[in-house]
């Protein structure tokens, strides 16, 4: 792992150390580089300046969270030389502080801050090494069969039926220790428990990257603990421990350097990534030369990649599924002897659910879930108002609309290419 | 009451204020694309059908926290609306409602529970 925040010799020398990549010298730099210097994909610049660096590998990940580190573990295990960037910082679990400022600050996409254009959808994405595995809330759903059906007959994509898919799930499932046993169910857990069983509906067990006594709670700001089995923890370390494996933290893919392909079916052909070395004024780009490019920067961050690289396959970009999501709240004070235990920031964050009945036939339906807000963002979320503004707006009560919605950020294991922020 | 109050009291309910969340698989989609500065932007736009799994899940959500005893429900819509659960005792900690909202808390707990 190497930090390349900073353009500097000692970066060029840590380059040059790592045995997964080799060094181009400036004569076959700039045979790599010609190319691309007519097209818009090479950005920036026309000609090269002296403190580019270039290197070569095998295969290029752009991204370290659930899709990218999974394909470096996989290839770095099979002897691939493997390049990994991200364009986050690493934090080890010691260096998790859990303070939601910070940690809003350092983990994620403009600091927490992501919306949609309307503002109507407030966005969860991570941004650090290891993706949304570092900050969500462990919960693993195998791909249902529904959906899977739906993939195969609507769109022809056979391989979900397939037994390899089944037991792709099973690698992932294994790799990250997923279990579906929780020792003790956190206050919200119980209440959702509780409330659906005095109803009738359906109750579910969530399965979950983490062991049957993990009660913590602050999944959302790293894990201080390391129980959590994020990327960094399992198939990043697997890619490390081969020392097939560079991990860049700090380094930004700007373009996907692409030429045509005068051999292939496909028009063109990715050559390698062009990635920027430090902060927005950064003074040296890396070139990275590979057999294989790999875009794995989330189904938020990877469409924009494309379109900066001058892609244009009509798709790219469209089809955005966010699984919206609207929390809705009850008050349980504690002087009742019939109420749960424990506090709503406590514990296990999602651990039980339930399916809710649905009034159309469609698989298009909702789940209920636990959710998790600490005092900062609870404070940002929970409306408040006057006595004279409810009494105003409670005659509005029949046309009620919702509109606050939040993406919800979620690991589906087996569906590795599109993980969401999630959320869910 | 005043509008700093009310945040206050909100806040001070916050260690046992229980919160569902009802995530939707969405029929519909929306869009990423870049900006002239080359920074992604984002487009959703809730469709009709998606409207309606929410609404449902939202219901159903409500109902899940008053069976199990929450005395005070609500949801994060920008207007504040809450609802007080009658018929309990420990309503009276909290602060008084208006006769008009308390029959329309009334009429919509029969409506949706």
């Amino acid at each position: 792992m190497i930090d390349a925040k900073q353009p500097s010799e000692h970066l060029k020398k840590c380059l040059a150390d790592a045995q997964c990549c080799s060094v181009m010298t400036d004569k076959s730099m700039e045979e790599f580089f010609t190319p691309f210097v007519s097209s818009k994909a090479a950005g920036g610049g026309d000609s090269l300046n002296k403190n580019d660096i270039g290197i070569q590998c095998d295969v290029v990940i752009i991204g370290s969270g659930p899709g990218g580190g999974v394909v470096a573990g996989v290839l770095a295990q099979k002897g691939y030389k493997v390049v990994v960037l991200d364009k986050g910082e690493y934090y080890a679990p010691d260096d998790i502080s859990t303070l939601e400022g910070p940690s809003m600050i350092s983990l994620y996409e403009n600091f927490g801050a992501l919306t949609t254009e309307d503002g109507g959808l407030s966005l969860a994405a991570a941004k650090t090494v290891g993706g949304g595995s570092c900050v969500n809330w462990s919960v693993c759903f195998k791909t249902p069969e529904h959906v899977r059906n739906e993939w195969v007959h609507e769109f022809g994509l056979q391989l979900f039926a397939s037994e390899a898919y089944e037991q792709a799930m099973e690698v992932v499932w294994k790799r990250l220790s997923v279990q579906e046993v929780t020792n003790k169910h956190s206050l919200q857990n119980s209440v959702l428990q509780k409330g659906c069983k005095k109803l009738g509906l359906h109750i579910g067990a969530l399965a979950r990257n983490a062991s049957p006594d993990h009660y913590c709670g602050w999944c959302s700001y790293g894990c201080p603990t390391g129980d959590k089995q994020s990327t960094p923890e399992t198939w990043l370390l697997d890619a490390v421990k081969t020392s097939n494996t560079l991990i860049l933290s700090n380094c930004k893919a700007e373009r996907i350097l692409h030429c045509p392909n005068l051999t292939g079916k496909k028009p063109s052909k990715a050559q390698g990534v062009m990635a920027s070395i430090g902060d927005s004024k950064a003074t040296a780009r890396l070139f990275i030369k590979a057999n294989a490019t790999v875009v794995a920067c989330g189904s938020l961050m990877t469409p924009p990649l494309l379109l900066n690289s001058g892609l244009e396959n009509c798709n790219i970009g469209k089809h955005l599924r966010l699984h919206p999501a609207h929390s809705v709240w009850g008050i349980f004070p504690e002087d009742s002897e019939d109420f749960p235990e424990g506090t709503c920031y406590e514990g296990g964050i999602m651990t039980a659910y339930s399916r809710v009945s649905r009034r159309n036939s469609s698989n298009y339906g909702a789940l209920l879930e636990t959710s998790c807000f600490h005092p900062a963002i609870f404070a940002a979320f929970v409306p408040w108002c006057s006595g004279k503004n409810f009494e105003h707006s409670s005659i509005l009560l029949l046309f009620l609309q919702f509109l606050i919605l939040t993406a919800n950020p979620k690991i589906i294991p087996g569906n590795l290419a599109t993980i969401l922020c999630n959320n869910s | 009451m005043p509008a700093g109050k009310d945040a206050k009291e909100r806040m001070l309910h916050y260690s046992r204020t229980v919160h569902i969340c009802v995530v939707t698989r969405d029929k519909g989609s929306g869009k990423v694309g870049v900006d002239r500065n080359q920074h992604p932007t984002f487009e959703y736009s809730l469709l009709a059908h998606d409207e309606d799994s929410m609404m449902t899940g939202v219901d159903q959500a409500l109902r899940v926290l008053v069976a199990a005893g929450a005395t005070e429900i609500g949801t994060h819509q920008f207007d504040g609306e809450r609802f007080k659960v009658q018929g309990k005792k420990r309503l009276g900690n909290l602060n008084p409602w208006s006769r008009i909202c308390k029959s329309m808390i009334v009429s919509y707990m029969h409506h949706s529970v």
